[in-house]
């Protein structure tokens, strides 16, 4: 039973790393570095325009400092069949979710100190701090994280666990009161605030009993989403796409679906009521222009517009193998080739609604019409380029 | 002659499943192909239907195989899936659409035929549904709808009893009853040998691969020595003349 923790630990981090792996193998790892340059230059270049302390900086300070103490879950590593089989283990099970508690306690005061990192230069532009001052904020970040991880550990208990919105207030409202007294007084206080708001949560939160229900359900929701983000990267077993029906979008399969052959009528449903490809389509097409609405305008923002035509665009390679499991797809009487005229038909109608959606986007808040232009005419033609080379290359390379 | 096997041998891998099949069925003719678990009749059928490739021999439908044309030979084929097998996407209503677009269907009739089927086997107030969450009686409906609709000249059926309740059952018998009228040649792989005994014209009886026999039943009890026995039973001494072999 001791050791039991210990050997999920390991078993997970073989886990995650089998999926690491994937993630970092596509073309993704060139679009996080694109996107974390440009985040960073964006960011360097924001501060010295920024006076000493204007009224809404130490706002944006306490908002972060209270939305990074969320960051980094209770990881209990709890299965299934526990409740079965571990029963009987009141102690040892007691033990066992202390262990998990210190392991997913130092992960996220990892990733809480990186947050309060990141923040340390804009609360130097417009604060004053000494030394120590800085220390203390580091602290008090840390804290909260401890603090929150404890409110989680005490959510899974039989006692608490069933006062979901009591937790969830604790989560923030907790850090939230921290912060406020760290950059609103300063941040001895808020160590202090921080300190014995962490006590009272200790002392208070003792009878930890567990209640299997809860304790499982959230590992398993927990365990879900972490799948549904390495699923955005590659195909994980346990998560199917689901299918939606979408009535509002039926406009849109009807113009996918033109033509009314049986592979685009079948690909246009496929890609709008399918959760999987569409998701991940929509969420970059939305990513991609958020960024260039907010970035300024130049060459960055330009590449960035190719960047991500040609990323979303790779995304919706997996719909063509969507129903090569059907029979009836092998059965019908149509013509062999047919599949790859309608599947590049429905690659060229997504990704040109995808560019001039992004292309659109970058005119920016500073409304510059020129860029946007030139983002519209560069994006129209990379759009030509991938239909006429690049979707021809790939669609080859699937008929293997 | 609808449909015409002559000395096929097959199967999934390298290793043939099929040793020297042939037989036929003729235009309004319902064969009947009955074999215990895994004597290779969904495996005869799967070659029928272009999903494998023949090692050797040929099957021809009304003198088409489909290395030489492979649409006209897939469009006289319709088919019913042993396990329902339905587009998760698609609603009942686009199911019957792209059946009418794949075999190049007119619209409004087909969709009177299938209004009619759809009304038969109460699906016709389930349009907007996807069927993918029906149940599996319900699946199997589709399929049958889906095959039926078609003016396919050869219907190729798998195992279609299972899940349907007895009302649907007979639906369904009627149904070939009425294909055949209109000249349709009908194979039906089953297990469920009374059945087959009512319906059936001729039967193929598969064991092992190979044909163990094959003709009407009166036919097929000359050939064995089994006078006034039913299906039932001239199955049942083939099937265990095979084991002790």
């Amino acid at each position: 039973m001791n050791k039991l923790f210990s050997k999920r630990r390991s078993q997970h981090f073989m886990l995650l790393l089998r999926y690491w792996r994937l993630v970092f193998n596509d073309h993704f790892v060139i679009a996080l570095f694109f996107l974390f340059g440009a985040l960073a230059y964006g960011y360097s270049q924001w501060l010295p325009t920024l006076g000493p302390h204007q009224w809404w900086t130490r706002l944006v300070l306490i908002g972060w400092f209270t939305i990074i103490a969320q960051i980094g879950r209770l990881a209990t590593l709890i299965k299934r069949p526990d409740p079965v089989f571990l029963l009987p283990q009141v102690e040892g099970i007691h033990r066992y979710l202390n262990q998990a508690t210190w392991y997913s306690l130092i992960l996220a005061e990892i990733m809480t100190v990186v947050g309060a990192f990141i923040a340390l230069p804009f609360a130097l532009t417009t604060e004053k701090l000494t030394n120590f001052e800085i220390v203390a904020i580091f602290l008090v970040a840390i804290v909260n994280k401890a603090d929150w991880i404890h409110v989680a550990r005490k959510s899974l208990s039989l006692r608490w666990g069933n006062q979901q919105w009591r937790t969830r207030l604790e989560y923030w409202v907790n850090p939230l009161l921290a912060s406020i007294a760290m950059w609103i007084v300063n941040p001895y206080v808020g160590l202090v605030v921080a300190l014995i708001l962490y006590l009272a949560v200790v002392v208070y939160y003792r009878d930890l009993a567990v209640n299997w229900r809860i304790a499982v359900k959230t590992e398993q929701d927990r365990m879900y989403s972490v799948y549904r983000f390495f699923n955005l990267f590659t195909d994980v077993p346990s998560v199917q796409g689901n299918t939606k029906r979408r009535k509002w979008a039926d406009g849109l399969v009807r113009w996918l679906s033109k033509g009314d052959q049986p592979w685009s009528y079948l690909y246009a449903r496929a890609f709008v009521r399918g959760t999987e490809v569409s998701g991940i389509v929509s969420r970059l097409t939305l990513l991609g222009m958020v960024i260039v609405f907010l970035l300024p305008a130049g060459w960055l923002n330009t590449a960035i517009v190719i960047l991500f035509i040609y990323l979303i665009a790779t995304q919706l390679m997996p719909l063509y193998d969507q129903y090569e499991a059907n029979v009836f797809t092998h059965i019908y009487p149509i013509p062999a080739n047919q599949q790859q005229t309608d599947f590049k038909q429905l690659l060229a109608k997504v990704t040109a609604l995808e560019a001039i959606l992004i292309a659109l986007a970058s005119i920016g808040w500073r409304l510059n019409v020129g860029q946007m232009m030139v983002n519209l005419v560069i994006a129209i033609v990379e759009v030509f380029v991938l239909i006429r080379f690049y979707f021809n290359v790939r669609v080859k390379k699937l008929m293997k | 002659m609808a449909l015409e096997i002559n000395k096929l041998v097959g199967g999934y891998s390298q290793i043939p499943v099929l040793k020297d099949v042939s037989f036929d069925v003729q235009p309004g003719e319902l064969v009947g192909l009955i074999g215990l678990n895994g004597a290779g009749k969904s495996t005869t059928l799967n070659h029928v239907i272009g999903l494998l490739r023949p090692f050797s021999g040929s099957i021809k439908i009304n003198g088409l195989t489909i290395q030489t044309n492979p649409e006209e030979y897939k469009k006289q084929i319709a088919y019913v899936p042993e396990t329902p097998i339905l587009y998760d996407e698609l609603t009942l209503r686009e199911h019957i659409n792209l059946t009418i677009m794949a075999y190049q269907l007119d619209h409004d009739e087909a969709w009177q035929r299938a209004t009619k089927l759809l009304k038969m086997f109460r699906l016709d107030n389930k349009l907007e549904w996807f069927p993918a969450n029906f149940s599996k009686g319900m699946k199997q409906k589709v399929m049958i709808c889906c095959a039926f609709m078609t003016n396919a000249k050869l219907l190729i059926i798998d195992e279609p009893f299972y899940g349907l309740d007895p009302l649907a059952v007979h639906d369904l018998l009627e149904l070939i009853e009425q294909k055949k009228k209109e000249g349709v040649a009908v194979l039906m792989s089953t297990h469920v040998l009374d059945t087959a005994q009512r319906y059936c014209d001729r039967f193929v009886l598969l064991a092992n691969g190979k044909v163990r026999a094959h003709g009407t039943l009166e036919e097929l009890r000359t050939a064995g020595d089994y006078a006034g026995e039913s299906l039932d039973e001239i199955y049942l001494h083939l099937a265990k003349g095979d084991q002790h072999e």
